[in-house]
């Protein structure tokens, strides 16, 4: 069932790609997708470009999608670190249901670049910042754009 | 083997200062027994463990990092009178069995041979032949005032905590572990909380042990918290617990029809996308939300939730019962 269900969905993606995602198969393996994101505009983000690795669990839809950052990124839910595991409730197991779609989670990742959850952050001083001096927070997301994601 | 205190006439490297605290400042680490509050030189002992309870809880103080709570025995328990105690024989005895409960010396316990306090020598020789200060009698006293209250609160705690996070997550087949903390009050339990509790993550059921190289010692915060954040997961990563099976059986089953297609007239199971012709044969759920039935039940027999809305079978069924409350009219509601 997962692969049936997972290339109807990198059809869909493919043939009407939502702005500023775009995603390919790695070595044809539909369970295994690249994703490049564009910093969405507003955001300290905007102007990077994000890579992103999506892994589909060949439970799937009955487990959810791992989804990383291959890019390093300077966010509250992002490990800031070459893993870049994150956060994000969509994919949480107590939150996760088999009708979630794998666009609706790229679409959640853009806006958790938008709008972090400092609340729910992995980087706990990347959260600090971003509550109590959002200035500087978005100084050093812009500095860390240029850094690790042009 | 006896171990006496000095008397009131104690001129030791602590003299001169309250004498409950090694000083750790001076180039020699401290390490601290958070079992029994014991505490000694490093350089005295190469195991990280502690040389009167033998637990393992133990952390290396420094000068900057100081775990050991403020003082807090009475000024009474420090007169000479009281500074006799000694190492119960049995003590001595329960050391070579690390799982017994250890009794610890008590204020009632009578010296048994009273000798002379050694003189102006700050180190006396304690258990397994090794050193211990001049400030560790009163321990056991110590342990008694605050220790006691402290250890069992933690023992109850702990145990709580367990069973908590271990209620929901245990499958068939896996060992109760409740019934390994057995704490009485009176007793002196430190030594098996430390051995209990690696116990339990021993046999944790899909072998969370193998986080902890040697299982019986964990020595830093980010070990106890991979730990905890093991056993959350635990429970955590499988998510809802899932439907009970004669629920899953009770789902009615229906002829798709076109009331119950999506707004765009197309019949589609949300959990595999297919699509569903009408008149196929489709499972129900309380929602309204219908799936092929293969699908819904590998989804509820792991997680008690719909697909589409996350509403809980059994929740349903029990608010189904309720006259009215069912979603009549909800038709159309389609994945």
């Amino acid at each position: 069932m997962a692969a049936k269900r997972i290339t109807r969905e990198y059809a869909e993606i493919s043939e009407s790609p939502p702005s500023g995602i775009n995603v390919s198969l790695d070595n044809d393996n539909v369970h295994k997708w690249n994703v490049v994101m564009a910093g969405p505009e507003g955001s300290p983000y905007a102007g990077g470009t994000f890579h992103l690795s999506l892994t589909l669990p060949p439970e799937y839809p009955f487990k959810a999608p791992v989804l990383s950052f291959k890019t390093r990124i300077y966010h509250p839910n992002v490990t800031n670190d070459e893993k870049g595991s994150m956060c994000i409730g969509i994919l949480k197991s107590e939150s996760w249901k088999p009708s979630s779609k794998i666009l609706a989670v790229l679409l959640a990742v853009q806006d958790l670049l938008r709008e972090p959850v400092p609340d729910d952050a992995l980087e706990a001083q990347i959260a600090d910042k971003f509550k109590n001096d959002r200035p500087g927070f978005e100084r050093d997301a812009k500095d860390a754009v240029k850094r690790w994601a042009k | 083997m006896n171990i006496r205190r000095r008397g009131s006439d104690a001129t030791g490297m602590d003299a001169g200062r309250r004498q409950t605290r090694l000083d750790a400042t001076h180039g020699r680490q401290v390490v601290f027994c958070h079992a029994c509050l014991n505490e000694w030189y490093r350089n005295e002992r190469a195991e990280l463990t502690c040389p009167c309870c033998i637990g393992d809880v133990v952390e290396i103080i420094s000068p900057g990092f100081d775990p050991r709570p403020a003082s807090q025995i009475p000024e009474e328990l420090q007169t000479p009178s009281r500074q006799n105690a000694q190492w119960a024989p049995e003590l001595a005895h329960a050391h070579a069995h690390a799982h017994e409960t250890v009794h610890m010396p008590t204020e009632d316990d009578q010296p048994i041979s009273p000798s002379p306090p050694y003189e102006h020598e700050p180190w006396y020789p304690g258990p397994n032949g090794l050193y211990v200060g001049p400030n560790h009698a009163p321990r056991g006293l110590r342990r008694r005032l605050s220790g006691e209250a402290a250890m069992n609160d933690l023992a109850a705690g702990m145990q709580a905590f367990l069973e908590h996070i271990l209620r929901d997550g245990s499958r068939p087949g896996a060992a109760p572990f409740q019934a390994t903390f057995s704490l009485q009050r009176g007793q002196y339990g430190t030594i098996d909380i430390a051995n209990h509790f690696n116990h339990a993550i021993t046999n944790l059921p899909n072998g969370a042990g193998g986080l902890a190289p040697n299982l019986d010692a964990v020595y830093s915060q980010q070990a106890m918290d991979r730990i905890i954040s093991q056993l959350m997961n635990q429970r955590g990563s499988d998510g809802p617990p899932p439907a009970l099976a004669s629920d899953i059986a009770a789902l009615p089953i229906k002829k798709l029809d076109e009331e119950m297609l999506g707004p765009g007239g197309k019949g589609e199971c949300s959990i595999c996308m297919d699509d569903v012709e009408i008149g196929t044969e489709v499972v129900v759920l309380h929602c309204n939300h219908w799936f092929h039935k293969e699908c819904a039940s590998r989804w509820l027999n792991e997680h008690d939730t719909c697909p589409i809305c996350r509403k809980a079978i059994g929740e349903a069924t029990a608010v189904n019962d309720v006259p009215g409350a069912s979603g009549f009219g909800r038709a159309g509601q389609a994945g």
